[in-house]
């Protein structure tokens, strides 16, 4: 069956061709449509998720600063009582807080780099920085070391010094999504508090503005059973905090890409209905074309079942050609992509993150699957009205 | 070997109903050559078509080797004319994007598994049965007409059918192929030892027949 339906194709192949362009189009449009959207939200969602905290509390006015610092990792500082995060932690249904303590490198030769983002974590109860580690030293993280994030050139072993003090590159993160892993280093908490003192014996640094104790943020994590809008309510009645969730940060991002991506699926389903329609109408020529011959296999045995498989197969046939061309074409489109929903991601520092090329294969293999059903959609009616033509009027119909 | 009995087709086109066939009743035994005879639009044609299962009669039965064929489902209709019969149409019949083996084998490939691994071997000798043995792999845009006509006996012939149906199966050909492709299928027919039906218009093909039976306006006479 299979060899007669790829004969039947060759007969005619200019029209083969045509049509088979036309499913690659639609296919590839598909392929990297989705391959996109996965990775982008990969980018948005995968690394807010990953971010760990379903909450995180900042000094009040401090909103603006702390969405710009998670967006795009630009150093933001701003501090308020450690003590909070007692309060919190005391609240039922929370599961985990967490501190963290932004500071900033100084310009000049105190620091191995200048204006660099520094966020002191406590190891202790951090729940959100290490499981991004995909690089680290074999030993237990120290007060002497420090943790590049993805953007970071440093590299696991390297030495880096801020106010004097010299650090190890214990580990390297894998790249998140958000700016402030992206770019920031983090440091033991209390060698924070140290840095700050440190840095009071230069008179070219200016005071860092916070004493031991103090936090730029809290991260919270909510219990799985707990009502995280009630714990949110509660950690807010506090007048000195404001809570912010990963959701509030991303919706902006999402709903500047969320146009692009209706119109992209519109136009690719736009696509795929002319497709199924044109596949449709093509086969029933081909039927009403070769009506004798069907008959003529139809006298020599062929089921009704078997005249309706080679009408599909050959359909099939096509659409699978169609379907590899559509993911090579794919491929090129995803270069385009990448220079431009990737360079506007990059403007709001969020790198797009490709999916594995594992899931991008699947990705290959669910478009080829749907330009599999697109053939067997496009081909049901005719391949079903060919194999319901009496023999014998489909014999003389040729006369 | 084949019983008709009330055999009856009735067309309807439009408002008016056309009766093709009319309660035609005929015996036919094994090895016996039929000839029915009948000028053009006569049913002779439509009854050739309901003996091999290839349209519906309005009324009446056609019984092959004890099976009555319209009884059964379109399955069973299929596997029968794959196995039982060999059809030789009034055109060139052949499957323009298969060789000539190929087309000979193209009744096996809706067989059984077994016999279409033997398929290409069988067709190759039916071809030199039938004097084609130089033009195996030629397609039939290739062949003449006449050479056409010996491919689709070779293919009515490659599951030895115990019944052959002609009809008009030298139509377009001069007088000598003719003669050939006629001499070809009644050596066949009696070599395979099948009942062969002709449908034809022309009273010289039907010289060599057992039995030589007229159809006038659907009706036996």
């Amino acid at each position: 069956m299979f060899e007669l339906a790829l004969r039947n194709l060759q007969r005619k192949p200019f029209r083969t061709y045509v049509l088979a362009l036309a499913i690659a189009i639609a296919i590839g449009a598909v392929f990297a449509t989705a391959t996109v959207m996965w990775g982008v939200e990969r980018s948005l969602g995968l690394g807010f998720s990953k971010f760990g905290a379903d909450a995180l509390v900042v000094p009040r006015g401090a909103l603006v600063n702390i969405k710009s610092a998670l967006l795009t990792g630009e150093p933001s500082t701003f501090y308020m009582s450690g003590s909070y995060a007692q309060n919190i932690r005391a609240l039922s249904g929370v599961a985990k807080v967490t501190p963290q303590l932004f500071l900033t490198t100084s310009a000049g030769t105190h620091c191995i780099v200048g204006n660099a983002f520094l966020v002191g974590f406590d190891p202790a109860t951090d729940f959100t920085i290490r499981p991004w580690l995909y690089q680290k030293q074999e030993r237990e993280f120290t007060k002497d070391d420090v943790i590049a994030g993805g953007n970071n050139s440093y590299q696991v072993g390297d030495v880096v010094y801020f106010y004097g003090e010299t650090f190890t590159v214990f580990g390297k993160l894998d790249r998140t999504g958000i700016g402030l892993y992206d770019n920031a280093i983090f440091l033991h908490i209390d060698k924070a508090y140290d840095l700050a003192e440190s840095a009071k014996k230069y008179s070219d640094v200016p005071a860092m503005g916070f004493a031991r104790g103090d936090v730029s943020a809290l991260l919270v994590q909510i219990g799985n059973e707990a009502k995280a809008n009630l714990i949110r309510f509660a950690i807010a009645r506090n007048p000195q905090v404001r809570v912010v969730t990963a959701g509030n940060i991303v919706t902006s991002v999402r709903q500047n890409l969320a146009a692009l991506f209706a119109g992209t699926i519109a136009l690719t389903i736009v696509l795929i209905v002319a497709n199924v329609l044109m596949i449709s109408a093509i086969f029933s020529t081909v039927v009403n074309e070769r009506r004798r011959e069907l008959g003529l296999l139809r006298a020599v045995g062929a089921r009704r079942s078997s005249i309706f498989a080679l009408v599909i197969c050959e359909s099939m046939i096509l659409t699978a050609l169609g379907g590899c061309v559509g993911i090579g074409l794919g491929v090129i489109l995803l270069r385009v992509f990448a220079r431009s929903i990737g360079f506007h991601l990059e403007t709001l520092n969020i790198p797009l993150l490709w999916p594995p090329l594992a899931q991008i294969s699947l990705v290959g293999c669910a478009s080829l699957l749907f330009a599999l059903l697109v053939g067997a959609l496009g081909a049901a009616y005719p391949a079903y009205a060919a194999g319901r033509i009496e023999p014998y009027d489909a014999i003389r119909g040729g006369e | 070997m084949v019983e008709l009995r009330g055999l009856s087709k009735r067309y309807r086109i439009g408002d008016q109903v056309v009766d093709a066939v009319v309660d035609v009743n005929l015996s036919i035994g094994s090895g016996e050559f039929v000839a029915i005879l009948g000028h053009s639009g006569s049913g002779k044609s439509t009854l050739l078509s309901m003996i091999g299962g290839l349209a519906r009669p309005t009324a009446g039965t056609v019984v092959i080797g004890g099976e009555d064929i319209w009884r059964r489902d379109d399955r069973f209709r299929a596997l029968f004319r794959n196995r039982r019969i060999g059809f030789v149409f009034q055109f060139a019949s052949l499957i323009p994007t298969l060789n000539a083996v190929e087309n000979v084998a193209l009744p096996r490939r809706f067989g059984e598994a077994a016999a279409m691994a033997r398929a290409e071997q069988d067709a190759i000798l039916l071809l030199d049965r039938v004097g084609l043995s130089d033009r195996l792999y030629c397609y039939p845009s290739e062949l003449s007409g006449g050479q056409q006509r010996r491919v689709a006996i070779a293919r009515a012939l490659i599951n030895r059918p115990g019944l052959i149906l002609a009809d008009e199966p030298t139509g377009d050909l001069d007088e000598e192929t003719e003669a050939q492709v006629m001499s070809l299928l009644r050596e066949s027919a009696l070599e395979f030892g099948a009942a062969f039906l002709l449908v034809t218009h022309s009273r010289d093909l039907t010289r060599d027949a057992t039995q030589v039976v007229r159809l006038r306006g659907g009706a036996l006479q």
